[in-house]
């Protein structure tokens, strides 16, 4: 990192390659759809490339470039909330690759499509620090650094999120696990 | 939605990441409820984590792009410090040589003046460039000895006639060399040799300041008009090449009537 800070072009590269698919995984998980995920992962490459020379180390570069992927990701769904919509996009011109190993993984599909739903369900102050946990592997602490929020706040975004996704994907495949706070058709008020 | 998770989730939650006590850990493994919350969160969690890898198409765009920003930025950084340049490079003409030319406009403009009122003004004005220097624009075909003998339409009287602007008297070649492009353009014209920029502008610009169309029309794309002159009696115009530093006096037929190395 320090060669590629001095200007060195081929560490830069090197930097960038080994940091970019955990930062795209982190913008497909927040903005849901590859399309959005692609676009605000360049955006934020670019954004690292900028920053590369102030960033001066006092937080760890993955969390900086997490942060930086986050704040792209969070860019681009306003962006896109901006811009009229067209419909199957995402799966017309931006098709994820299909495993095509077996019917076993036709499970794994609908549950991704379900996990797709569920995390666009998710306001973003729970889903961000869902992502962050469970896709970039950022601890509790880092998180609430990026996200500049108290430890406690992040701990509790966190699990309630996580159930609201479990819960979600539970219902999709038919088992029910009762959410204490969602009201059902009998006892709804 | 709740902002807040049920101590269950919450405590689900934290198992999951390891951030329980002992005593936390061995509730939940003592509860079949909160293991079956703690397996769901387990699937959904496994679940964010498994994401498809992107395209290599994608990735090698994004660092392509990324990498282009940084060249960009590097190569940005060269121009704008080769971009400090102090002006004083740039004003080729030192004071001392523009009051020069100030002072040799003055002197054309008395010059004029007396002309007007001199009645054997037709036969001074009519001696004709002979000098060396005097040589003719290659596209033209007039050979040197028709330079020599050619009158300018009407003589000297009808070309001041024609004239809306001062007309500098010029017999010695190297006066040519104390002109200076006209301001505004002093400070820009002659400069830019490497891209062409500013004398070009300066040279749509300047034409604007001559009567002389036709004379005008024989500047190469290179020369800087500097001033409407009668160059031994001739009428013509004083340029300059931005790229070589030659100065010319050309005439309405394009012919060189005097070129001078600055």
């Amino acid at each position: 990192m320090t060669a590629a800070q001095a200007g060195d072009r081929g560490a830069l590269d090197q930097l960038l390659r080994r940091h970019y698919d955990r930062m795209h995984a982190v913008c497909r998980r927040i903005t849901g759809n590859e399309a959005d995920a692609a676009d605000a992962a360049q955006e934020a490459m670019i954004a690292v490339v900028r920053g590369l020379a102030r960033f001066d180390g006092r937080s760890a570069f993955g969390t900086w470039v997490y942060r930086i992927a986050t704040n792209a990701s969070l860019d681009e769904l306003r962006r896109r909330r901006r811009r009229p919509q067209l419909a199957g996009r995402d799966r017309e011109e931006f098709q994820e690759p299909i495993d095509h190993d077996g019917e076993l993984r036709i499970d794994h599909m609908a549950d991704r499509f379900q996990l797709d739903a569920a995390l666009a369900d998710l306001p973003e102050d729970f889903r961000v620090p869902v992502v962050l946990r469970d896709v970039a592997d950022l601890d509790y602490a880092e998180i609430a650094e990026v996200l500049n929020v108290p430890i406690g706040t992040v701990k509790s975004r966190i699990a309630r999120g996580r159930a609201q996704v479990a819960d979600a994907i539970s219902r999709g495949n038919g088992n029910q696990v009762q959410d204490p706070d969602r009201p059902t058709p009998g006892n709804s008020t | 939605m709740k902002p807040h998770p049920t101590p269950e989730q919450a405590l689900a939650s934290a198992y999951l990441d390891g951030d329980v006590t002992a005593a936390e850990r061995a509730r939940v493994d003592g509860s079949p409820e909160l293991l079956a919350l703690v397996a769901s969160m387990r699937h959904a969690v496994s679940l964010i984590a498994a994401v498809t890898p992107p395209p290599d198409a994608g990735r090698e765009a994004a660092l392509a792009a990324a990498l282009a920003e940084f060249d960009t930025r590097t190569n940005g950084n060269l121009n704008s410090t080769s971009n400090v340049i102090s002006l004083d490079s740039h004003r080729r003409w030192p004071a001392a040589v523009l009051t020069a030319a100030a002072a040799v406009v003055l002197v054309g403009v008395v010059g004029i003046s007396v002309l007007r009122d001199t009645s054997d003004h037709k036969s001074e004005s009519a001696a004709l460039a002979t000098d060396d220097e005097a040589t003719k624009r290659s596209d033209t075909g007039v050979a040197d000895g028709a330079v020599a003998g050619a009158q300018p339409t009407g003589g000297a009287d009808e070309v001041i006639l024609q004239s809306s602007v001062a007309t500098l008297e010029i017999d010695d070649p190297q006066d040519l060399l104390t002109l200076a492009p006209p301001a505004p353009y002093a400070d820009t014209a002659p400069v830019a040799d490497t891209t062409g920029i500013a004398a070009e502008t300066a040279t749509s610009a300047e034409r604007l300041d001559s009567y002389n169309v036709d004379a005008l029309a024989c500047m190469t794309d290179t020369q800087v008009f500097l001033a409407d002159i009668s160059y031994r009696g001739m009428l013509a115009i004083a340029v300059r090449d931005t790229v070589t530093g030659v100065t010319e006096a050309i005439d309405s037929n394009c012919r060189v009537l005097a070129r001078v190395n600055s």
